[in-house]
């Protein structure tokens, strides 16, 4: 091709070499924003992480602290609650998320007496891409926990976390490098959708609403919801934690252990049709599971024995309990609560299943939605 | 791989480039074989399995060309050997394209039953066995000359056009891949080819890809659609392939550019078209040119022939006659259409779509013989507002048909239409944000220059365009706004590739 050959070199050096200017000072002008500013165009999911971060960074976790995925978020309303607890569970959180945030919990010299873990079985079963698109996006978690996350994969040569491929599209450490470091371009869509600083205000209610519920946001009203239902994760294959997942699960309850922490594993509900689509084997290969754990950690217990099935109405999606539905289980839990000698018995005393009242929300158990 | 992913941006294509260029002082042929390789790696980055797929489609194709060339002077084996040649690359297509949904359609639809597992379309399977049918038919008619193997697998597999065009001819490219100049650095041509890249980036990331997620629920479920939301779903859509198309086009002309290679034109501001054959002169410009060549004129001649053996006239007085209107020009418009529906999927809803733009065609071109042209002559005052309208009339013909371009079923594009009819109601819930951003869309659309007009002067793509307007200096020049403009595009749309899109036309 012979274009018009009329320019000289210079000017065309000066040009790209403007150019490439340019994009670095935009380039730099925008990470300097996302860095600072995340409040005022992330998504309020945003203000969720922060309230329950600003709870743990102040040491305000009280005698129970819950940590888990977001059933357990939608699940637990600690105002509901007898004692001073805190939930602490986030949307899309693993057992790989809940070992950082608990580590940094410990790190207070006021420790909560108890601790209770709720994941649903597909947490241990992959590494969600909210790792990175919102514990690490929201600046939760950093380069040196990935880059530790990264080691015990190759440890234990477990290939699923490179693979995985968030938002941005990329895998494998150069994805890790741009999360960690914030490029730009992992709040995009934010700063579109949220107008460059259009979500100020309601970030700042969501985040006040959410310390002062304790670390609870609302998921919502069955009602206002109808018209989003799903049935839940689906469940055909047989449980299969990964090493990666099983690993820091460990290495959590020996953490809570060495710190003298009572920990509990609560199983939240799914609705009968959310329940239809788990396969009977499925669900006991994951009870079996949490039961090895239960009989290897001594400082562990198991709250329930089997998955507990509730009405539709109780949920916004099939899986996320409604405000009135985290109400109804957060009553449950509170009877547990009352009934126990001690904080640190609740165990010994709950038989989370049958406690009272159970009866008239389980609708049916895994059985029954079998039969 | 996609132009719109950062592994191309920041690794493949400064390591192609430098590597060109660097093993060009070994010689063209180190060049050329370097830029296969690239182009090779390119096409499997995505699916390593297709590659053998197009391997074995330019061995064939090329040892086919062969054997027509050299039974030139025994034309019937020459026509066989062509016939052969041709008939293997539909036959690949239609196993690769349509075999899945014919035989889906004999085993639901008529209950004849044909076992058939979904196949994966190899990438950019209609545009590489296109480019090399044309190859095969020109070798037929003597038309190739350059016939070397290295530059032959250049032609076909330089991975600016391997996935999604433009559809090119040897005649244009064999040249400049034989020409010293290609294969050194020019400043020049990198800078146009940076700049036209950059905007084609920023079109793609930042247009058309944040218009995508209500066009995809719109259409998911159209029966929730008001008369409004029908129409704003289908007017969003126009605008998404829209800039995703042309944003393409511009990448594939700047990339292109930069290798001192010159592409045809594929896209030329379509939705300024004042009549549908003038948009089809203008939308995929090449598939048109390809198709006209190869299918429009050896039909419209066939059917001149047969008329002429038949003592019907051919003159262009016998075509302002019904039969010779229907017979010249409307068969071949709506078989050709028929064709470019199909091209572009198996369902019934794409061959509605070639068969309502042959219609449209047909129309058009009915108006133009019978009524003859009456426009800006006979009243210069109503030129204007004649041409507002005609290209108003053009752009909601084009959208209607684009319904069932975009429709996931026939079934679904009914509804759609129902919808657009006001069948659904008439409820309007568009937010102010929305309709801003689609003025703003407009104006570009409508009120500015294109790409090709901006950087005309450089003569980046083989066409020229006609300028936009003396009035308006929106011309490229390598100065500093026009640096600080373009980086800060390029920075713009370097933050959009999150969660990078497929162009719409690597489906085809």
């Amino acid at each position: 091709m012979l274009a018009q050959d009329h320019i000289g070199k210079g000017t065309l050096l000066s040009y790209l070499a403007t150019l490439l200017l340019c994009v670095a000072v935009v380039l730099g002008i925008a990470w300097m924003y996302t860095a600072t500013q995340r409040g005022r165009f992330l998504e309020t999911g945003y203000s969720v992480w922060s309230a329950k971060r600003s709870l743990v960074s102040n040491c305000d976790v009280g005698q129970i602290a819950i940590f888990g995925d977001s059933r357990a978020d939608s699940a637990l309303i600690p105002a509901s609650l007898k004692k001073v607890v805190t939930n602490l569970a986030v949307a899309g959180g693993t057992p790989i998320e809940n070992y950082f945030f608990i580590k940094s919990m410990l790190a207070c010299e006021s420790k909560p007496a108890v601790l209770m873990l709720s994941f649903n079985p597909g947490a241990f079963e992959i590494i969600q891409p909210w790792l990175w698109d919102n514990s690490v996006r929201y600046g939760a978690l950093g380069w040196s926990e990935l880059s530790e996350v990264r080691h015990e994969a190759a440890r234990l040569n477990d290939k699923s976390y490179l693979a995985v491929t968030p938002k941005l599209g990329l895998d494998g450490i150069v994805r890790d490098i741009a999360y960690a470091y914030g490029f730009p371009a992992i709040y995009f869509d934010s700063l579109l959708d949220g107008r460059l600083m259009a979500r100020t205000n309601i970030n700042r209610q969501k985040f006040s609403e959410v310390v002062l519920a304790r670390g609870y946001p609302s998921y919502g009203h069955a009602a206002q919801q109808a018209g989003a239902r799903n049935a839940g994760e689906q469940t055909s294959v047989p449980f299969a934690p990964l090493p990666i997942q099983q690993s820091y699960f460990e290495a959590t309850l020996a953490m809570l252990e060495r710190a003298g922490i009572k920990t509990y594993f609560l199983i939240t509900p799914y609705s009968t049709n959310a329940g239809k689509t788990h396969d009977q084997r499925y669900n006991a290969a994951y009870l079996a599971y949490l039961h090895r754990i239960d009989v290897q950690y001594p400082g562990f217990q198991l709250l329930q024995h089997q998955q507990p099935v509730w009405a539709e109405t109780m949920f916004v999606d099939g899986a996320h309990l409604s405000q009135e539905g985290a109400q109804a289980f957060s009553r449950l839990l509170n009877r547990c609560i009352e009934d126990a000698a001690d904080i640190a018995d609740l165990g010994i005393a709950c038989d989370f299943n049958q406690a009272a009242g159970a009866d008239e929300l389980i609708t049916a158990d895994l059985d029954l939605v079998k039969k | 791989m996609l132009f719109n992913s950062y592994v191309f941006i920041a690794f493949f294509l400064p390591v192609a480039l430098a590597g060109f260029f660097a093993s060009a002082r070994y010689g063209r042929q180190s060049a050329a074989a370097w830029l296969i390789l690239a182009s090779l790696v390119f096409y499997a980055w995505w699916n390593p399995a297709f590659l053998p797929i197009l391997i074995a489609s330019i061995l064939i194709n090329y040892g086919m060309s062969e054997v027509v060339a050299r039974s030139g002077q025994r034309p019937a084996l020459q026509s066989a050997s062509l016939a052969l040649a041709v008939g293997l690359n539909l036959l690949a297509l239609f196993y690769y394209k349509y075999f899945f949904e014919v035989a889906k359609f004999l085993t639901e639809g008529v209950g004849f039953e044909v076992h058939a597992d979904p196949i994966l379309l190899p990438l950019g399977i209609s545009f590489f066995t296109f480019t090399q049918i044309g190859y095969l038919i020109d070798v037929k008619q003597g038309v190739a000359k350059e016939r070397g193997f290295l530059n032959y697998v250049l032609f076909v597999t330089f991975f600016p056009h391997l996935i999604a065009g433009p559809i090119l001819h040897h005649r244009e490219m064999m040249p400049q891949f034989a020409e010293k100049l290609t294969y050194r650095f020019s400043p020049i041509n990198f800078s146009v080819g940076i700049t036209i890249f950059i905007m084609g980036l920023f079109k793609k990331a930042v247009l058309a890809d944040p218009l995508g997620g209500d066009v995809t629920a719109g259409f998911n479920a159209p029966g929730d659609l008001s008369f409004y939301g029908a129409w704003w779903v289908a007017i969003r859509y126009s605008m998404q392939l829209y800039f995703d198309f042309s944003g393409y086009s511009d990448m594939a002309i700047g990339l292109a550019c930069m290798f001192n290679v010159r592409f045809p034109l594929n896209f030329n501001s379509p939705f300024k078209s004042q009549s549908i054959i003038e948009y089809w002169q203008r939308w995929h410009m090449t598939l048109t040119r390809y198709l006209n060549q190869y299918l429009y004129n050896p039909m419209a001649l066939a059917v001149v022939r047969w008329r002429s053996e038949h003592g019907f006239g051919t003159k262009r007085a016998n075509q302002k006659t019904l039969g010779g209107f229907l017979s010249m020009t409307a068969l071949p418009t709506m078989l050709t259409m028929a064709l470019i529906g199909l091209w572009h999927g198996a369902g019934l809803q794409f061959l509605l779509f070639g068969l309502l733009h042959g219609a449209y065609l047909t129309i058009n071109h009915a108006l133009r013989i019978f009524r003859g042209n009456t426009s800006e002559k006979s009243n210069p005052w109503a030129a204007w507002p004649r041409r507002i309208l005609n290209i108003a009339a053009t752009y909601t013909a084009v959208v209607v048909a684009l319904v069932l371009f975009r429709s996931s079923s026939l079934a679904n594009a009914i509804t759609m239409y129902q919808g657009m009819l006001g069948l659904n109601g008439f409820a309007f819930a568009v937010g102010k944000a929305d309709m801003v951003w689609l003025l703003v869309l407009a104006v570009i659309v409508w009120g500015c220059p294109n790409v090709q007009q901006i950087m005309g002067q450089f003569g980046p793509a083989l066409t020229k365009v006609e300028a936009f307007s003396k009035r308006v200096p929106l011309i490229w020049k390598a100065n500093a706004t026009w640096a600080c403009a373009v980086g800060v595009m390029l920075a713009v749309s370097l933050m959009a590739l999150g969660g990078t899109s497929e162009f719409m036309y690597f489906q085809f």
